[in-house]
């Protein structure tokens, strides 16, 4: 508590503690695109699976392809998260900002 | 911890349930997985230029990112395992700990707090107190955090290794062993924003892990009432219906519930744990931060669903067997490997890695940025280069990890994963809770009154857990409570006997001396009391439909 008495502005108040407002760093790696890609392939691996080689049933098999039709909803997720990043609005300005 | 005795003869009865199925099929999954969180940490590596994007990742992201994470964070081995086990052993009344014990307050840190912690622009939680209070504030605070991070993280790499151990057959020991090293490259190389992207990948694949086993258990067992019906014990589903007395699952009464767990425990958690306010601060604006909370509000309601049945689902096809210590915590890998194939089993189970190992990389981003902005900077090397503290963190983020495999074992030795970590929440945030109330909403709370109220309360809690021993929710729920108040009265007592802080240096960080500096938002969908009011409704709703 010694260099802190002299305090004008509540903004110089211990400033040093404090982060600036923004790094100035881009951070704009586009996540979707991992996460689409990620669930894509898992979804596009069960797929194949379910078809190809059919897994022994489960305990509580419940008489339908798991693998198949749970990778097909996989794929379709993985579609739509891919389609919502290629739309974002945010990617677009960045884009645009880029002058492409 | 009146079941332990049973569960050593049990365990050699239910240990066959899961079959380890090894096949290339797993090992591809898992590679995949593993693949893309260190390819992730890479490709960031080249964006940290500076140890504010190493730690708070250059206060960047947008908030759906924010918010994600925010919830990728809290669901560590905690909310799956865990609550699957807690469902398992006591029935829907679980679910206290998601709706009242968790919605509230996220709304509250939201529409209150947010805005000190961000517009404040502080490193860390405890930065906030070395403003509000004083250095010895946060340095107590700081220490007990770190401390407390490494234990949790030690939880989240034991529920990892047990998923490991299920899935591929490994040892506890190499399983542990291989999911520190996975955790240390991805953690190292990316810091924050690592950290945040992988919580966010990991919601993904936990949300289509889960969603599967809800729905097909559900088909199997023949829908609510079918588990009624197999469970036959109607008391596991009211959450509220049997609270009146301690006659109920969580042996209980109602009051309990909703001040011990819905007021002190869950606001304790949301509001001060700096492993999620953490991923608040690392927002693009205020408004972004402010919304943060709100966003991972609505997947957290969804998640009393999806972590709660698992565990209902599971005792109604495996029977009582699975209500013992060790059984309770593999609930929901065993109702996994129970209704799902080779492949969609794979799947399921690393998604549940993906949950413990972001759970676990959140809790050691939290004890790096501690450590190093607020014990090494401030107490060891002041004037160092920024450079200098980038690798500090790192370094940190290197020794967190060896402590936490030492802090592993220790999970081992508590009636569950959940009541372990009750104990250790009552214990750390209840009485920072009461800090951070008094410090924001009363200026007249000074430095010292700040400090003595932390201490009294943190030594009150510890000591209480350390003469009984006790590890039931219950106890749990009562100690925070308790802890909480005296960390209230002496704050107020010693406030009352010292000298306050000028008004210029409070400017900022208490209510009524802050400027309503509020985050603009235009579209109304966004705006955070619309998103305030609707989730506090559903949750409304929620809790009337399972009363």
């Amino acid at each position: 508590m010694t260099e802190e008495h002299q305090t004008g502005e509540h903004q110089d108040y211990l400033e040093e503690e404090r982060v600036s407002e923004h790094s100035g760093t881009n951070h704009s790696m586009a996540i979707g695109f991992y996460i689409a890609a990620l669930i894509l392939i898992y979804g596009v691996t069960m797929v194949l699976v379910g078809l190809l080689s059919p897994a022994a049933p489960s305990e509580g098999d419940l008489g339908f392809n798991v693998n198949f039709w749970w990778g097909l909803v996989m794929v379709v997720s993985g579609c739509v998260i891919l389609g919502m990043t290629l739309a974002s609005p945010r990617r677009r300005a960045q884009r645009e900002a880029e002058g492409r | 911890m009146r079941r332990k005795e049973e569960s050593v003869e049990t365990l050699a009865i239910v240990q066959p349930l899961v079959k380890v199925n090894e096949t290339w099929l797993d090992y591809f999954i898992i590679g995949v997985y593993f693949v893309f969180v260190l390819g992730i940490g890479a490709v960031l590596r080249t964006k940290m230029q500076t140890s504010e994007d190493y730690f708070l990742s250059g206060r960047s992201l947008p908030s759906w990112i924010t918010g994600l994470a925010f919830l990728g964070a809290n669901l560590g081995a905690l909310e799956i395992m865990g609550m699957g086990a807690g469902a398992a052993t006591y029935g829907i009344m679980q679910s206290h700990y998601y709706w009242i014990g968790a919605i509230p307050a996220m709304v509250f840190v939201a529409l209150f707090m947010i805005p000190f912690y961000y517009a404040s622009r502080v490193h860390s939680v405890p930065g906030f107190l070395r403003l509000r209070y004083n250095e010895a504030t946060r340095g107590f605070n700081s220490v007990l955090f770190a401390i407390f991070m490494i234990l949790l993280s030690g939880i989240n790499m034991f529920a990892m290794a047990l998923v490991f151990q299920l899935l591929l057959g490994w040892s506890l020991t190499a399983s542990i062993l291989l999911s520190a090293a996975i955790v240390l490259g991805y953690v190292t190389l990316g810091g924050l924003s690592s950290s945040i992207y992988n919580e966010v990948l990991q919601f993904f694949l936990i949300t289509l892990g889960l969603v599967p086993l809800v729905v097909f258990g559900l088909i199997d067992v023949g829908g609510l009432s079918g588990l009624r019906e197999s469970i036959s014990d109607p008391q596991f589903f009211h959450a509220w219906a049997n609270t009146g007395t301690a006659d109920n699952p969580f042996e209980v009464q109602w009051f309990y519930i909703v001040f011990g767990l819905g007021l002190v425990q869950s606001f304790g958690y949301w509001c001060t744990d700096f492993l999620v306010v953490q991923r608040a601060l690392a927002a693009e604006d205020l408004a972004a931060a402010q919304r943060t909370p709100l966003i991972a509000a609505f997947p957290k309601l969804l998640y009393g669903v999806l972590a709660i049945f698992p565990g209902l689902i599971a005792l109604s096809i495996l029977g009582p067997k699975i209500q013992t210590v060790d059984q309770a915590n593999n609930a929901v890998p065993y109702a996994m490997a129970y209704y799902f194939p080779t492949g969609m089993l794979g799947f399921g189970l690393t998604a549940l890695l993906a949950a413990f190992m972001s759970g676990m990389a959140g809790n050691i981003t939290a004890f790096n940025t501690v450590w190093t902005y607020d014990l090494y900077k401030p107490y060891i090397n002041r004037n160092a280069s920024d450079r200098h503290y980038l690798n500090v963190g790192r370094i940190a983020t290197v020794v967190g990890v060896l402590l936490s495999i030492a802090t592993a074992y220790l999970a081992l030795s508590f009636t569950t994963i959940m009541n372990y970590v009750q104990v250790l929440h009552g214990m750390f945030l209840a009485p920072l809770f009461g800090t951070f109330l008094l410090g924001m909403f009363w200026r007249r709370t000074t430095g010292w009154g700040g400090f003595t109220g932390l201490v009294a309360g943190t030594g009150y809690g510890l000591t209480a857990y350390l003469i009984t021993l006790d590890d039931g929710l219950g106890a749990s729920m009562a100690r925070a409570l308790i802890a909480w108040i005296v960390t209230l009265v002496v704050t107020i007592a010693v406030s009352l006997v010292t000298q306050p802080k000028p008004d210029n240096e409070l400017r900022g960080l208490v209510w009524g001396l802050t400027e309503q500096k509020e985050g603009v938002e235009e579209v109304w969908y966004k705006k955070p009391w619309v998103l305030a009011v609707t989730v506090l409704a559903i949750t409304i709703a929620l809790n009337i439909y399972f009363w």
